[in-house]
């Protein structure tokens, strides 16, 4: 993995500042790694972020090599990184589609499913809301969607029990649906 | 939410929510609306929260609702353009890393069609290693040679960097869902072609190569009707832009056949394949409806088990598939690959049993199961041995049907177990050896079907299968009665009988390392076992001292036994008995009838009449007495003549018994000349053979054999051979190609060919023997080295004069280092290779040989010898 990023990692620096330049040094490999995946798959294929995200953890880290918190913003970031590539790639289709062209993007469209009908750009709008609201639960958010962790996985990572967990996605799930509802009602 | 109002209120919403979450909706929005400390813009924020909280389990709860098409180019279509000597004809597959063109050598008016398949290049260059990975592949892959693998004929990597297959081009070549559906298969058919399909891929796994990509699509059928197996390793070729260790596919794929492992990135065995297979075939089966184990992989990318156990189930429940095919399944389905099939063999060995109405090795091997699948494949009756295990089921039966006394019926089931024991053959497998159990008669008896379902006390189960091994092993059907011996033991661990029963039976067999096993075992359970049971673990042990060598332990344990005073008379009879045989075996035969005459007495004084341990004493006074030496002539006609009287009395004159004391008569007639009447006594003995049997039973066998060693007396060598090839297939067939009955009689064989000049058809024989003898016993074992001995003259015979000094020469150091310069084998050996280069013209050897051979005392002793080696001595000098 890129020296820098494990450094700042390693590093075991908390502030923000940090986590943000590991993020701005992650990106471009993460997209890298995606672009290739989704480059494999045929037309009509479809892929969930989880399964992209796996592919990202292999080839950038090897688990023994970080510690404990760094394991943590590691992962909290490629969330992150995926959640931005996923954004950029249906923003660059819309833009497209809009100017009349076709789309070269391996993306196109985000299927939603059954009764909670959420499009990404809405989910990444949601997040970022959430981010001022609550730190907290913005980052288990964005675990959810874009890292593929279980809940008990993401327990284990911020070292507290499941029940807490669940006890705070169950917060965080209201606070989406209404934050949805209430940008519908914006909308209207 | 626009203003940085709105974002306070959000937050302080968030803070209330907090301490409303764990209460009912109604009572929450109830206590927010009359709490006046909260602002009013907040509250209907903090109501929609509470609102949204749901208890059903809605799918933002695992959020991987986000689902991404893609969208793209389809890779260009290349038809018409060339790719180095070969020009591409039209596509005709697609796939995500490739795509499969019809192609043909250009420059070349042979109109002979390739695949080629092209890989779609991915981003970046190949580097390297990867090019080195390539070329390995390719060579692995040129080396896979059959019929039902595509002949892969070899790759390249073209001048634009793009790497591409040449494989055979299949004309109207359909998948195997395709051909199924098309030529309506049914379930036998289909399951011939997935067998051809399995050894296909398992000869792959021999050449240490994995398919890892196992689907219908990859399975083609050609126009004959012949499966061809695709894409072999061809999954490596994925990973072409993977850096790292190719043990993980990292491909992104559609994961409907794939393992477990595979999906949860684990390591990849070759019983991967046998996964991805077996799923084929289910999906075939069930009319190609898709059984994508993509539905069994949770959010969390981990291949789910229960869901995929429970599809399946579902699945063959839905086909009505008979109950041996779903266990096949079912094994090569685990989950965990530790249980599966080990092997793509094993699958396919089993699916073959499946078709010939074999048993399939993963099912219960329940009594009753073995017995179902003999009787389908091969009904003979056994008369006595039926109507033994006959009543033994009815004794059974009655006790079954009082199921509250099953503990006190264990116990009478070891009555009727010993009832059995005594009443087959006293213990005599040679009278029945190599019939099959028909127990026919018994299923039609709808009396065992009570049986079968009352198998729920384990002990009395145990106590069936011990006495239903036993009686199996006594008619020599060894590896049925191990098998029921060990499942009665796995039933009941505290079943000794059935462990001593094993013993015996690995005594038997001469599997001495399995007997001593058990012993072990016993031993340290010496204390929990009876009386009787003790005495019996005693006289095993002391067999199998005495079986290693170890004659002295053996006698002192027996006599212990013997002088126990606690002992029943039946304990000291039966020890006797042992005794004697063990003295009988090792040569002082007249111990043996020394004993087995008290043994007599003991047997007469405690019962007045005549009872079968007397009969059975007599009978191995009879065969103690053929093997002293001088032959006490009148007490072998003497008992003999009064064993045949008994017999008659008890069993009749047509028991098999009688034909068998007939026989041993006609051995000892045999050894004191009388061959005429041995004849007779022969004739006679193999009239009751074949009516109670067959031309093909052991008893029939044996007397052949004496027949053959009759007519070989009497120089009528033609007949001799001919009945003895017919005992050698006999003893095949029953015994075992290897087995070391069949190989004495292999050997006597071979030697009738020497003596009637048939040096080839001798060979034929001995060289295979010599070979298994050197791998079992090794180079310098005096069997080995006795077989090799044989060969020399054969080749004597057959005039391969330098072979036979050749091999005579390195047998003769053999023989001197192993066995010493006086041991009668390698004077043997001397004397052959004198012969031997006598007739190879190496008469100053010859020579040589033969003055050092007359220096030998055992030459010297022997006149006919000295005769032999002196007119080789005479021929060698004569010129």
């Amino acid at each position: 993995m890129n020296n820098q990023i494990t450094q700042i990692l390693a590093s075991k620096v908390n502030s923000k500042d940090t986590l943000d330049r590991v993020f701005h040094l992650m990106y471009p490999e993460i997209k890298k790694l995606a672009n290739s995946q989704l480059a494999r798959l045929n037309k009509g294929q479809t892929i969930t972020p989880t399964v992209l995200v796996n592919e990202c953890y292999m080839k950038l880290a090897k688990p023994g090599e970080m510690s404990f918190e760094n394991r943590k913003h590691f992962i909290c970031t490629v969330a992150r990184c995926m959640r931005q590539f996923l954004v950029d790639n249906v923003r660059k289709n819309v833009r497209l589609k809009r100017a009349g062209e076709i789309s070269q993007e391996p993306i196109t469209q985000v299927m939603g499913d059954s009764d909670i009908n959420f499009k990404l750009l809405e989910i990444d709008e949601i997040i970022s809301k959430l981010h001022l609201i609550d730190e907290e639960m913005a980052e288990l958010a964005e675990l959810r969607f874009f890292s593929g962790h279980s809940l008990q996985e993401i327990a284990d990572i911020n070292e507290v029990s499941k029940r807490t967990i669940i006890r705070k996605w169950n917060m965080t799930k209201s606070f989406i649906i209404t934050l949805s509802n209430d940008m519908k009602k914006d909308e209207q | 939410m626009n203003s940085s109002d709105s974002l306070q209120n959000w937050k302080k919403a968030r803070e209330l929510f907090e301490q409303y979450i764990d209460l009912p909706k109604d009572k929450a929005i109830s206590q927010i609306t009359s709490d006046t400390s909260i602002e009013e813009i907040v509250k209907p924020i903090l109501i929609n929260l509470i609102q949204s909280q749901s208890d059903e389990d809605t799918l933002i709860n695992e959020p991987d609702l986000v689902f991404f098409q893609v969208a793209g180019e389809e890779s260009e279509d290349l038809s018409g353009k060339n790719i180095e000597e070969y020009h591409l004809i039209n596509r005709i597959g697609q796939g995500g890393m490739s795509n499969v063109y019809k192609a043909k050598r250009r420059n070349s008016d042979i109109q002979k069609y390739v695949a080629l398949k092209l890989l779609t290049i991915v981003e970046g260059d190949i580097s390297d290693s990867l090019r080195g990975m390539f070329e390995r592949e390719q060579i692995t892959l040129s080396k896979l040679s059959h019929p039902n693998i595509i002949s892969f004929h070899h790759g390249g990597i073209s001048k634009n960097g793009i790497p591409f297959l040449v494989m055979d081009y299949i004309e109207d070549a359909q998948t195997i869902s395709q051909y199924v559906v098309d030529k309506k298969l049914s379930e036998k058919q289909i399951l011939r072609l997935i067998i051809k399909v399995a050894q296909a891929v398992d000869y792959a796994h021999q050449n240490l190569i994995t398919h890892k990509d196992i689907k219908p699509n990859n399975i083609l059928i050609d126009s004959m009707g012949n499966p061809k197996v695709v894409d072999f390793g061809i999954a490596s070729f994925e990973q072409l832009d993977d850096l790292e260790d190719s043990a993980y596919t990292n491909k992104i794929f559609t994961p409907d056949y794939a393992s477990p492992e595979q999906i949860n990135h684990e390591n990849i065995t070759s019983n991967t394949d046998v996964f991805s297979l077996a799923i084929t075939l289910l999906e075939l089966l069930s009319g190609n409806q898709k059984l994508s184990n993509s539905d069994c992989i949770n959010p969390q990318q981990k291949f789910d088990s229960d869901i995929f156990e429970k599809k399946t189930a579902q699945t063959m429940t839905k086909l009505r598939l008979k109950k041996d095919l779903s266990l096949v399944l079912q094994k090569a389905l685990m989950v965990d690959s530790r249980k599966r099939y080990s092997s793509m063999a094993m699958l396919a060995d089993d699916l073959n049993a499946y078709l010939e109405l074999r048993p399939v090795s993963v099912r219960k091997q329940s009594n009753l199961y073995l017995l179902t699948k003999s009787i389908i494949r091969n009904p003979l009756l056994s008369f006595v041995v039926a109507t033994s295990i006959f009543s033994l089921i009815i004794g059974i039966k009655v006790i079954v049907e009082e199921k509250n006394k099953a503990q006190q019926e264990a116990l009478k089931a070891n009555q009727v177990t010993n009832f059995l024991i005594d009443s087959i053959q006293m213990n005599d497998p040679d009278v029945t050896k190599g019939k099959e159990v028909s127990v026919k008669e018994l299923l039609m008896n709808a009396k065992v079907k009570i049986l079968e379902t009352s198998f729920n006390d384990s002990e009395l189960s145990s106590a069936l299968e011990l006495t239903i091994g036993s009686a199996l092993s006594k008619i020599g059907q060894y590896s049925e009665a191990e098998k029921l011996l060990s499942n009665s033991i796995k039933s009941d661990s505290g079943n000794y009988s059935a462990r001593m029963e094993l013993v015996r039976l690995f005594l038997e067999q001469h599997e001495y390392k399995k007997a001593e096993a058990e012993l072990k075992f016993l031993k340290g359970q010496i204390s929990n076992l009876q009386m009787s049971e003790q005495i019996l673990f005693s006289q095993l042990s002391s067999l199998l001292s005495y079986k290693q060598g170890n004659f002295e332990e053996a006698i002192s344990k027996l006599n212990t036994v013997i002088g126990n005073n606690s002992a029943t008379l039946k304990d000291k009879i039966s020890s006797r008995l042992v005794l004697a045989e063990i003295y009988d075996e090792s040569g002082e035969t007249l111990k043996a009838v020394e004993i087995l005459k008290k043994a007599l007495e003991e047997s007469n004084d405690a019962n007045t009449e005549i009872s079968t341990t007397s009969t059975n004493i007599l009978y191995k006074l009879a065969a103690a007495y053929g093997n002293m030496s001088p032959l006490p002539e009148q007490e072998l006609h003497r008992i003999h003549n009064k064993t045949i009287e008994i017999q008659k009395q008890i069993y009749g004159d047509n028991h098999p018994l009688v034909a068998k004391t007939y026989l041993n008569y006609g051995f000892f007639l045999r050894v004191s000349g009388q061959v005429e009447k041995a004849r007779e006594y022969a004739e006679m003995a193999r009239k009751i053979a074949v009516s109670n049997f067959s031309e093909q039973h052991m008893l029939t066998a044996h007397i052949d054999l004496l027949m053959s060693q009759l007519s070989f007396l009497n120089d009528e060598m033609q007949q001799s051979i001919e009945k003895l090839e017919n005992v050698v297939k006999n003893y095949e067939r029953h015994y075992g190609i290897n087995h070391f009955e069949t190989n004495q009689v292999k050997t006597t064989l071979a030697g009738y060919y020497m003596k009637a000049n048939q040096g080839s058809k001798a060979l034929e024989m001995l060289l295979p023997l010599y070979e298994l003898q050197k791998q079992q016993f090794g180079e310098d074992n005096k069997a080995t080295i006795y077989a090799r001995m044989n060969i020399l003259k054969a080749y004597n015979l057959t005039k391969d004069y330098s072979k036979a000094v050749q091999e005579g020469e390195e047998l003769l150091v053999l023989s001197r280092d192993s066995l010493g310069d006086e041991h009668i084998l390698t004077i043997g050996v001397k004397l052959t290779l004198a012969e031997s280069y006598l007739f190879n013209s190496q008469k100053i050897q010859a020579n040589e040989m033969c003055k050092h051979l007359l220096e030998i005392e055992l030459i010297q002793n022997n006149s006919r010898y000295t005769e032999k080696v002196l007119s080789l001595q005479q021929q060698a000098q004569e010129e």
